[in-house]
């Protein structure tokens, strides 16, 4: 009882001191302001970075390895991959047939640029084959219609599964849903479109149609492609276990001799998880410094202020202890006083990070209209609210305790007898 | 005699400065008892702040003893002097002492703050006590809006709210004008009547004269601890 009421008293007269001093108590948290700011708008970034990141790595899919004839990083050597034998539709099958650890083994042909016509309307885009287990993936989530099945596959079926992109720049709002289109001068029926996906430099993804492997033989042709084998492993954690296996069953299938180096690439998308995880890291250390930074120069702001705040009321620390305050009363009450200081660093802090955060999101989208940029969340992140709060309310009352414990300490008498 | 309430044997106060000892108290023995009414006179810079603030419990003696109601002020810690402070002993100063900021009310509510009283309990006692010292209707105001005799009656407010075995003042009338002096005096002796203890220091043989007993102090030490004649 006796402890609620000194801490509403507390609280009242740090308001109050807070309020008679208002310009000094704003100019006093700037340095927390800074600090809050840079924690809030560093967690921001690393958590679009994240999202950014999600949705790339949706494109292909976690659970997914591609072997290829060229790496999809780009190291290596390039003369060394391009002498490379290109894998063939049968090592594929191969592939396919040896495999134990993984749920799917498809084969994937590409013609990077064909033509697909519908009307009067022509353009170029990627056209994909594969197989029926595709449609498993990642990569063919659809927002409408189906895959195609083995069956159509099997038999020649001439239909086609359409990337967001084509599908709008053909049918700009229409159902493209059972209507037929060209490709390279053969119809085919309109099964399925797949989901958006494409973003940031993957946006080539969107502007590809799928197509049954058979279907791609009869109207692309296989001459000289190389196949990319793309294995479904089902669940992120055995990713390692299926590429082993891939990797042992290849070499053979390829005919690679112990001791030299494999004669093709696996590709995954795990792989850039390493360079994304440097790039948070390193976000995190120098933001985080930063942070540390403003928030050391902001309490040694505020320490200052609350010694003078302790001089300033020698006289009525003196007179509050006469009717009865105790040292640790004394001691709450500058505590509070130089957390409250803090809290509206921090509630300061709030509006000014939203608004870097939303200028920042708006330059990107509106004004640069990058379009990759929507995925970044357009309000700092509410738990970090909480967080900064808590952190700079620990921060005021390690800055507030030193003067704190000297105005707690005042000789009744002498404080009393003190004028300014 | 009534029950001692205030019993101080052989005591010493000294400063040191620098190598020089300054004793504000030499060797002051006293018994003080319940319901007495005390006027502490002297010339200035012979004790008589020092001794208060011993009474008071503010300030702890170089030597000798303190019995206050019979327990040891020097075996007492920090906090059971705050408690004592804010219990037993009401403190009225020459210069008011009330914060600027707070209004008459919360003025006198704040040892009720310090004690843990209820905000219902608070507010109730300190109406109670502003209304005792005819200030019912200038609760809300601040003390730069009250005159120098209403603000040394919110003073005695606040020292009177806890209902304490003592009340100290120290020149209570010292920046007053002598007819609001004697209006103050006569608030000290209604509280006196309505069974306090009041001990005061004063300058003003006019002022002393309303006490029952006069100690005279002379550089630390008692001159003469007599009986006033005209009470
Ligand atoms: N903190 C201190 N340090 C050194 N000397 C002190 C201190 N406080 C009081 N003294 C000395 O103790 C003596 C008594 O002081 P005190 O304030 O008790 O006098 P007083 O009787 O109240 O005087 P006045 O009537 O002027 O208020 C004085 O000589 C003073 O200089
Ligand atoms: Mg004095």
């Amino acid at each position: 009882m006796r402890r609620r009421s000194e801490i509403a008293e507390s609280v009242r007269i740090a308001v109050e001191s807070l309020r008679m001093n208002l310009l000094r108590s704003i100019l006093t948290t700037s340095g927390v302001v800074v600090g809050v700011v840079l924690v809030v708008v560093m967690g921001w970034t690393i958590g679009g970075l994240d999202a950014i990141w999600e949705q790339t790595i949706s494109i292909i899919g976690k659970d997914m390895l591609y072997i290829d004839k060229w790496s999809w990083s780009g190291g290596g050597n390039w003369r060394l991959m391009e002498a490379r034998k290109d894998i063939t539709l049968r090592q594929a099958q191969l592939l396919s047939e040896r495999m134990e650890s993984a749920e799917s083994v498809m084969p994937v042909v590409r013609l990077w640029s064909g033509s697909v016509v519908r009307g009067n309307t022509s353009l170029r885009c990627g056209i994909l084959g594969t197989t029926t287990e595709y449609g498993q993936t990642s990569s063919a989530e659809l927002s409408s219609g189906r895959f195609f099945t083995s069956t159509e596959d099997y038999q020649n079926a001439k239909v086609v599964i359409l990337g967001e992109g084509v599908a709008k720049s053909l049918f700009s709002g229409e159902d493209p849903i059972g209507q037929t289109i060209k490709i390279i001068s053969e119809p085919y029926r309109i099964i399925g479109v797949i989901k958006k996906r494409g973003f940031l430099f993957m946006d080539f993804v969107d502007n590809q149609v799928v197509i049954p492997l058979e279907s791609f033989r009869s109207t692309v042709g296989m001459f000289e492609r190389s196949v990319s084998v793309g294995i479904k492993t089902g669940n992120e954690k055995m990713v390692d276990i299926v590429r082993t296996e891939a990797i042992g069953h290849m070499r053979a299938i390829r005919n690679v001799p112990p001791g030299q180096d494999n004669d093709f690439s696996i590709n995954e998308m795990q792989a850039f998880d390493e360079q994304v995880k440097n790039i948070r890291v390193g976000i995190w250390v120098v933001g985080m410094g930063l942070t540390i930074l403003a928030f050391v120069v902001g309490s040694i702001g505020i320490m200052n202020i609350m010694y003078v705040s302790v001089t300033e009321r020698t006289k009525e620390i003196g007179v509050r202890k006469a009717i009865g305050a105790r040292r640790s009363s004394i001691l709450m009450q500058f505590l509070i006083e130089s957390a409250m200081l803090c809290v509206i660093g921090a509630l300061i802090a709030f509006p000014i990070a939203q608004l870097i955060v939303g200028s920042a999101r708006f330059l990107a989208v509106d004004v640069l209209d990058q379009e990759w940029a929507t995925v970044v969340s357009p309000l700092i992140p509410l738990d970090l609210l909480g967080i900064a709060v808590s952190v700079s309310i620990v921060v005021g009352l390690a800055a507030g305790l030193l003067p704190a414990l000297k105005a707690s300490r005042l000789d009744p008498v002498e404080a009393l007898r003190f004028e300014q | 005699m009534s029950r001692p309430i205030i019993e101080i044997s052989n005591l010493v106060k000294r400063y040191e400065m620098g190598d020089e000892e300054v004793y504000a108290l030499r060797d002051v023995s006293l018994t003080i008892g319940t319901n007495e009414y005390v006027a502490i006179m002297g010339p200035s810079g012979s004790g008589k702040s020092t001794l208060m603030n011993m009474l008071g419990c503010l300030d702890t003696p170089s030597s000798g003893t303190y019995l206050f109601n019979g327990e040891n002020v020097r075996e007492m810690d920090d906090d059971d002097l705050a408690e004592i402070r804010n219990r037993e002993i009401g403190f009225v100063f020459q210069t008011f002492n009330l914060l600027p900021r707070a209004t008459a009310l919360q003025n006198v509510e704040l040892p009720l703050v310090y004690s843990g009283s209820s905000k219902e309990e608070r507010r109730r006692r300190a109406e109670d006590a502003l209304t005792r010292v005819q200030l019912a209707d200038r609760m809300t105001h601040r003390p730069n809006e009250l005159s120098g005799g209403q603000r040394q009656r919110v003073a005695i407010a606040r020292a009177i709210v806890t209902a304490p075995s003592i009340i100290l003042a120290d020149e209570p009338t010292g920046n007053l004008d002598t007819k609001t002096g004697h209006d103050i005096m006569a608030l000290f002796r209604e509280l006196w009547q309505a069974g306090n203890t009041v001990i005061l220091v004063t300058h003003e043989e006019d002022i002393a004269r309303h006490a029952m007993r006069i100690i005279r102090l002379r550089d630390g030490r008692i001159e003469s601890d007599t009986t006033n004649p005209d009470a």
